[in-house]
């Protein structure tokens, strides 16, 4: 197998849910009046105006939600990737547990998609419905019972923790109900408030009581312990898999390696270049078809940006960041480039220096990542 | 450029000065276009502000002179005219403006009327015995009254309907008419040509490649060119390499004769061998009594420096002394403070010259600064009898070896809308302030004064005044004595540290509470960190109030994969620049915020 360092990530976003979400900010768009072909059909040709001369290691189909789409297209794309590319290890979809159809989850896993990744967020219905959900806690379950018959044998489900009036009591529920389903991976993270989305305005007019920090702090903590009895490792600040089953493409964002990303929005670090496409469906496919490029924004980041952004991201990971890799991928000495920030962190508890050459937060540190990280902007 | 000589007799040398925005520097536009000092295409407006800062602001900070030349009835006249400042932080540039000069014209606002910087600005004109022309202003305006405001100029400053010219300086309406009254109603210079050399130094700046440039104005015999000089005050002897004026870019002449004014060029390397109010005289036949000078600007509020970011103590000095370099007007003498660590304390002529002199600070000099709260100066009596003068709370000594405590009172005057009279009395007693009289302008304006402590106007409390009055009430202070009163210290401790920068001195009658709100205040400012925060206010040495600041809130459970890192990136630069203005004391940041806000004297 090539190592991930000569290959790259291949990202596709499916702009497109049945309903948003409140909470959201990601891009996509209610289905109801879209032509997906259309789109699919944009997104083969932005792949095309790639010339990739790496192999492609991962793929991962996200959005929005990517199992809205009718199972025909779904199907077939997953086809063309996989002959198109030869040495994919890990080829995720993500999907509702509303949208788990067996027959489409079949067919994905025969044609190549060998991961799944659940939104299930919690196993409270009073809970989903605050955050606009489309599907119930049983409808979880069922999709894991599906995508396990239809041959999935790395399940990842999506759990999300402070959302209003949920307690410590439901998140212990939430996190217990995951564990039972016998997946292999959990993505864990708060639900954040994100600016210009109805949650917002509903918190700022008084309207939505965001959770009590203590109370969220005991959360962080509960899913951590809890996970870990139930043969979950942390290998990210919010992920948890059973050992083996880390996701690949993400751990590739971590060690800020190559990705390619095609549709609407998608963000690409590809060539030492940074670019995100235009987050409008219409642009997009208007753009693709005169043959134009579909970025709105690039930049070139300097050999200090990208040695900075490594470390950030790197300090994600709970085994941190291997420092002569770190030499090799940068050119710069971790030590020698943010050695105030090491010292002062360590200091405090919180980074600590491995016998293994690695740099990593510690368990304490882990809480207060972005604290730390910002001391590696330069 | 017409370099004939002109006789003195047809020489006019005037300041004009007004309350702040009432159109100085238009009318000095206007006055350059009529005489032909600048073309049209040369023209933008407000001219002389030259500075960044003026531009940008929109006011003027220095003083700036230009010499013209208009021919009245066939003969030729030299006119030179000086812009000053109106900011009450500058009161000093008009002074010395005006002791250059043989006449004024007091600029009025037509829509405004009479404000208190235009009385102020009135008895230093009246004071340096400058004759006094009135230019009622801005009559193109709507709300115009010029009438109005002629009656109350007659009223309060006593020149008369007569002496009044209703101009706009926008439209140039009324100029030629006002040219003409220069040149007839303001008096020339004496003429003491065969005297020896005495020439005022009455302004100075540093120019990168020239170095010291001093601005005089002569007033007996003659400066030229190779003359060697010498100035009286401080003894030190130079030759002359270039003269010239303002016309109003620098043009060199051969001399300058008296009643002139223009500058002088001689090799000087730094702006402290230059004293502001110092005379010029010749080295070989000088003059035997020097020209009156200046008192120095009082410098009316100090603050502490330090360096903050990535900006050391040695870079920061090295901002201040090239700052020094143009600007004399504020000090800055090192300074160690226990908690903050080696700084600078700067003595400031008021809160804009400390917010001009801490901007120009980063913006040219690209330092980070963090400021603590501003101060008035205290005198203080020791029990074993001695006086002594100190700029910051922190000095104070133990309150047992101390037997009284002075404070800066200024003489306060406020003119304000009868309507208003109410709120500004509530005010002032809330301040401590002692209502000496009340004087009605006119049926619907007041003016009053008061003896106010300098500390509780010199803040927020211009601020307030504006607020009562809807914007109508201006105000003028100018300093009386140190006087004492029952005072006593404030004292923060931050997780048990005590903080000698965020101290301050009070009224004891408000000590308690002012202290209390303060440290919600101060509980507000300081972010959160990674531990509890303790926080005390203490009077006297005793606790009395102790708030507590929360430990941080989660900050990294959000997830973060590809498209969020460039944004992710930015997040985290932004919160790192806001860290740049804060100082660690201890284990705890302390924001600028949380260093000026025990300067709020609001109720929330
Ligand atoms: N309509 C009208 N506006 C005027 C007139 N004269 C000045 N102004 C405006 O009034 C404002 C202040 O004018 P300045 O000339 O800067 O006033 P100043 O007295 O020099 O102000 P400081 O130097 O800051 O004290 C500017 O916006 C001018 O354009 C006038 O005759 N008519
Ligand atoms: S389903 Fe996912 S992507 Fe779609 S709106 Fe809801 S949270 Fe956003
Ligand atoms: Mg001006």
């Amino acid at each position: 197998m090539k190592s991930a360092h000569s290959t790259v990530g291949l990202y596709i976003h499916i702009p497109y849910c049945r309903k948003k979400c409140p909470y959201c900010a990601f891009y996509s768009v209610p289905i109801d009046t879209a032509d997906p072909n259309r789109l699919i059909d944009a997104i083969f040709a932005e792949l095309d105006s790639y010339d990739i001369t790496e192999p492609v290691g991962t793929i991962y189909i996200g959005g929005g939600s990517p199992s809205c789409l009718p199972g025909d297209p779904l199907i077939e794309m997953a086809d063309s990737l996989m002959s198109r590319y030869r040495n994919v290890s890990e080829f995720t979809m993500e999907c509702n547990p509303a949208q788990a159809d067996e027959a489409t989850l079949r067919q994905l896993r025969a044609f190549g998609v060998n991961r799944l990744s659940i939104g299930a967020q919690s196993f409270n219905a009073r809970e989903l419905k605050t955050l606009g959900r489309i599907h119930s806690p049983r409808q979880i379950v069922e999709a894991v019972r599906i995508a396990k018959k239809g041959g999935f044998e790395n399940i990842g489900l999506d759990l999300m923790f402070g959302i209003p009036g949920s307690s410590a009591k439901t998140w212990r529920h939430s996190l217990k109900s995951a564990a039972a389903l016998k997946v292999q991976h959990l993505s864990v993270y708060s639900l954040t408030i994100e600016k210009l989305t109805p949650f917002a305005r509903a918190v700022r007019e008084g309207k939505l009581a965001v959770v009590d920090e203590a109370v969220e702090r005991g959360m962080c903590k509960a899913a951590r312990s809890l996970l870990r009895n139930a043969g979950f490792a942390q290998y990210e600040i919010s992920n948890f898999a059973v050992p083996g089953f880390e996701c690949q493409h993400n751990i590739r964002y971590w060690k800020n390696l190559p990705v390619v990303g095609i549709g609407p929005a998608a963000a690409s670090w590809y060539q030492g270049k940074r670019t995100t496409n235009v987050a409008d469906v219409a642009k997009y496919i208007k753009r693709i078809e005169a043959g134009r490029s579909a970025q709105s924004e690039a930049y070139i980041p300097s050999p200090e940006q990208i040695a900075s952004e490594s470390a950030v991201l790197g300090l994600r990971m709970t085994q941190g960041i291997d420092m002569p890799e770190y030499q090799k991928q940068t050119g710069f000495n971790l030590v020698r480039l943010f050695g105030d920030a090491i010292k002062k962190h360590s200091f405090h508890g919180l980074l600590e220096c491995t016998v293994d050459d690695h740099c990593r937060l510690t368990e304490k540190g882990l809480s207060y990542a972005d604290t730390v990280a910002q001391d590696f902007i330069l | 450029m017409k370099t004939d000589p002109v006789p003195i007799k047809n020489i006019r040398n005037f300041s004009i000065v007004a309350h702040i925005d009432h159109g100085k520097s238009t009318l000095a536009d206007r006055l350059m276009e009529r005489t032909g000092a600048i073309t049209e295409r040369q023209m933008k407006e407000q001219l002389l502000d030259d500075m960044d800062l003026e531009r940008e602001r929109g006011i003027t900070i220095k003083a700036s002179s230009v010499t013209m030349y208009y021919t009245h009835q066939g003969t030729q006249y030299m006119l030179n005219l000086i812009d000053t400042p109106g900011h009450v932080d500058f009161h000093y540039e008009v002074s010395r403006s005006l002791a250059a000069c043989e006449g004024a014209l007091l600029v009025v606002d037509a829509s405004q009327g009479v404000e208190a910087q235009t009385v102020a600005n009135t008895y230093l004109a009246v004071e340096s015995g400058c004759e006094i022309l009135g230019v009622i202003n801005k009559i193109d305006l709507p709300a115009a009254q010029p009438d109005r405001v002629i009656e109350e100029t007659e009223h309060i400053i006593g020149i008369t309907a007569e002496e009044c010219f209703p101009i706009s300086a926008k439209t140039g309406q009324g100029v030629n008419e006002l040219l003409e009254a220069i040149i007839t109603k303001l008096p020339a210079p004496e003429d003491k040509s065969d005297k020896p050399t005495a020439a005022l130094i009455y302004d100075s700046h540093a120019d990168e490649y020239r170095g010291v440039i001093v601005y005089v104005r002569v007033f007996e015999g003659k400066l030229t060119k190779r003359q060697k000089i010498s100035f009286m005050s401080s003894g030190k002897t130079y030759l002359i390499t270039e003269l010239g004026k303002f016309t109003p870019y620098a043009t060199p002449v051969e001399e300058i004769g008296t009643g002139e004014v223009g500058y002088v060029i001689a090799n000087i390397k730094k702006l402290a061998d230059v004293t502001i109010g110092d005379t010029i005289t010749d080295f070989t036949d000088p003059t035997d009594k020097p020209l009156p000078g200046y008192q120095p600007p009082m410098q009316m509020v100090f603050s502490d420096f330090y360096p903050g970011g990535t900006t050391d103590y040695p870079k920061l000095r090295a901002a201040f002394e090239k700052l020094a370099l143009n600007d004399s007007s504020f000090s800055f003498t090192p300074q160690n403070s226990p908690a903050l660590g080696f700084g600078f304390r700067c003595g400031f002529l008021g809160l804009l010259h400390m917010e001009i002199v801490q901007e120009r600070l980063e913006r040219e000099n690209d330092v980070d600064v963090l400021q603590t709260a501003p101060t008035v100066s205290y005198e203080i009596v020791t029990t074993d009898g001695k006086a002594k003068r100190i700029d910051s709370p922190s000095e104070l000594p133990d309150m047992q070896k101390i037997d009284e405590i002075r404070e800066p009172i200024v003489k306060l005057e406020i003119i304000t809308t009868a309507e208003s009279i109410g709120g500004v009395m509530k005010l002032a007693d809330d301040r401590r302030c002692k209502l000496i009289k009340t004087e009605y302008l006119s049926p619907t304006r007041v003016m009053m004064e008061y003896k106010a402590p300098l500390a509780e106007i010199v803040y927020d409390f211009y601020d307030q005044l504006k607020g009562i009055s809807h914007g109508y009430a201006t105000m003028d202070y100018e300093f009386l004595s140190f006087e004492k009163d029952k005072l006593v210290k404030i004292d923060f401790l931050v997780n048990g540290t005590p903080v000698d920068a965020l101290s301050l001195i009070v009224h004891r009658s408000k000590a308690e509470q002012r202290g209390r709100r303060l440290l919600i205040k101060l509980r507000r400012a300081i972010p959160r960190h990674q531990f509890e925060i303790p926080l005390q206010v203490c009077i006297g040495g005793k606790i009395i109030a102790r708030e507590t600041i929360k430990s941080y809130r989660k900050d990294v459970t959000a997830k973060l994969y590809g498209g969020d890192v460039t944004r992710k990136m930015k997040l985290l630069k932004k919160q790192k620049e806001g860290k740049k203005r804060m100082k660690s004391i201890g284990m705890v940041n302390i924001p600028q915020e949380a260093f000026m806000s025990i300067l709020d004297t609001s109720e929330d």
